[in-house]
């Protein structure tokens, strides 16, 4: 562990004694694979609440808009943007401003400077931060906040709803396990504050990442 | 900027002819300005004029250098017969020239007279005779010191956040970042 390794209360603000028995499971089961690397929800209380909303309003929520017509989130996203992210502040634009008026970005402007993306009512210190694989050009660093990534969650659960598949699990059991097969990948393992802290494990079932081959069927 | 004033010209004209005593590090602030508020009909001491006693500092000399400029500038004619109460337009105009413009130089450029007859006028809620309100708060905000001041430390501001938010992902960089279900 090097001195920039955050601690398990950084990584896991609202750990409980269920997250953390959990968290030893996953980590020391007989047949655990090699987790490469440590990860953390990093939700606080605050990042919970609305993380729990989002989902709320996820689940609820149907496209509302005919062909032709704008979502009626994206005024007031464009408008947030204009006001507050200094990429397009410069752009010296109306915040009611349509945002098919306004220039697209690419990949480029987002490598040259990512911190012009992050929107000035972002606390710094809750920044945390992703390197795209690179597999559409060099990889990419990209400034994120936790409740962006715990945010997914929704979007899958109500996916799988779609096809009649409910996520029900809860304070000691197993939510999720995202599996791979790649020659090299970020395993971790984690717990899920909005699931009661269920687990949550990143594996690749390259034989390299297992203390023995059979511990993939068990 | 609702209402229409004096000639923009006869109030720039007016700032190159200041007096030098106006200037002056000896002349009394108070006796000035009080002064054009007798010509203007006051009977009696304003007690807003306190704020403009000074404590010596260079601010507050800058200060009331500025608000005898504004004076002479009130003292035309066209302020005296309107009988505008331009107390406030001197004490909120110099307080906010003051640290920014030293009033012999303002006084000695053109920009800058500019600058102080439309800062004057639009303290009082008037644009120059002849103009439209939005051609004259374009004009003021084009000259003044105070917006490029405001500009200028608003960008420090930004390139200090930016700064400060390349050094976090640097560091976070370093560790590992947050769950993701759909990382790779």
């Amino acid at each position: 562990m090097s001195r920039a390794d955050p601690t398990d209360e950084e990584r896991y603000p609202l750990l409980s004694d269920v997250g953390r028995r959990m968290l030893q499971h996953l980590r020391e089961h007989a047949s655990a694979p090699i987790f490469r690397n440590q990860s953390g929800n990093r939700l606080t209380a605050a990042d919970l609440e609305r993380v729990v909303a989002f989902e709320q309003e996820t689940k609820d929520a149907w496209p509302r808009w005919r062909e032709g017509e704008e979502p009626e989130w994206i005024a007031s996203f464009v408008a947030h943007a204009l006001e507050a992210v200094p990429h397009y502040q410069g752009y010296g634009r109306e915040p009611g401003s349509a945002l098919t008026t306004l220039p697209t970005i690419s990949r480029a402007d987002l490598s040259l400077d990512i911190a012009r993306f992050v929107p000035d009512d972002v606390a710094i210190d809750r920044l945390i931060h992703f390197t795209t694989s690179g597999t559409t050009g060099h990889p990419l660093m990209v400034a994120s906040h936790p409740t962006v990534a715990a945010s997914y969650l929704a979007l899958h659960k109500k996916a799988l709803r779609h096809f009649g598949v409910e996520l029900r699990a809860g304070a000691g059991e197993v939510g999720v396990v995202l599996v791979g097969f790649q020659h090299r990948t970020f395993t971790y393992v984690s717990v899920t504050p909005q699931m009661g802290e269920s687990g949550l494990a990143k594996i690749n079932l390259v034989l390299d990442d297992w203390n023995e081959p059979s511990d993939r069927e068990r | 900027m609702t209402r229409e004033g004096p000639l923009l010209e006869t109030l720039t004209r007016r700032l190159t002819e200041t007096p030098p005593e106006f200037l002056a590090d000896t002349t009394e602030t108070l006796a000035v300005v009080n002064d054009l508020l007798r010509m203007q009909g006051a009977t009696s001491v304003s007690p807003l004029l306190d704020v403009l006693v000074g404590d010596g500092s260079p601010d507050a000399q800058n200060r009331g250098k500025l608000a005898r400029v504004f004076a002479w500038l009130f003292a035309d004619g066209w302020f005296v017969s309107a009988r505008i109460d331009v107390l406030p337009a001197i004490l909120s105009a110099s307080a906010e020239l003051a640290p920014l413009v030293a009033a012999n130089k303002a006084v000695a450029s053109a920009d800058r007279r500019e600058e102080l007859a439309r800062l004057a006028l639009s303290k009082l809620d008037l644009r120059p005779q002849g103009e439209s309100e939005a051609l004259a708060k374009d004009r003021l905000v084009a000259l003044s010191t105070a917006e490029r001041a405001r500009v200028l430390a608003a960008s420090r501001a930004a390139e200090e956040r930016a700064r400060k938010i390349r050094e976090e992902l640097a560091r976070k960089a370093a560790q590992e970042a947050a769950d993701k279900a759909s990382r790779e």
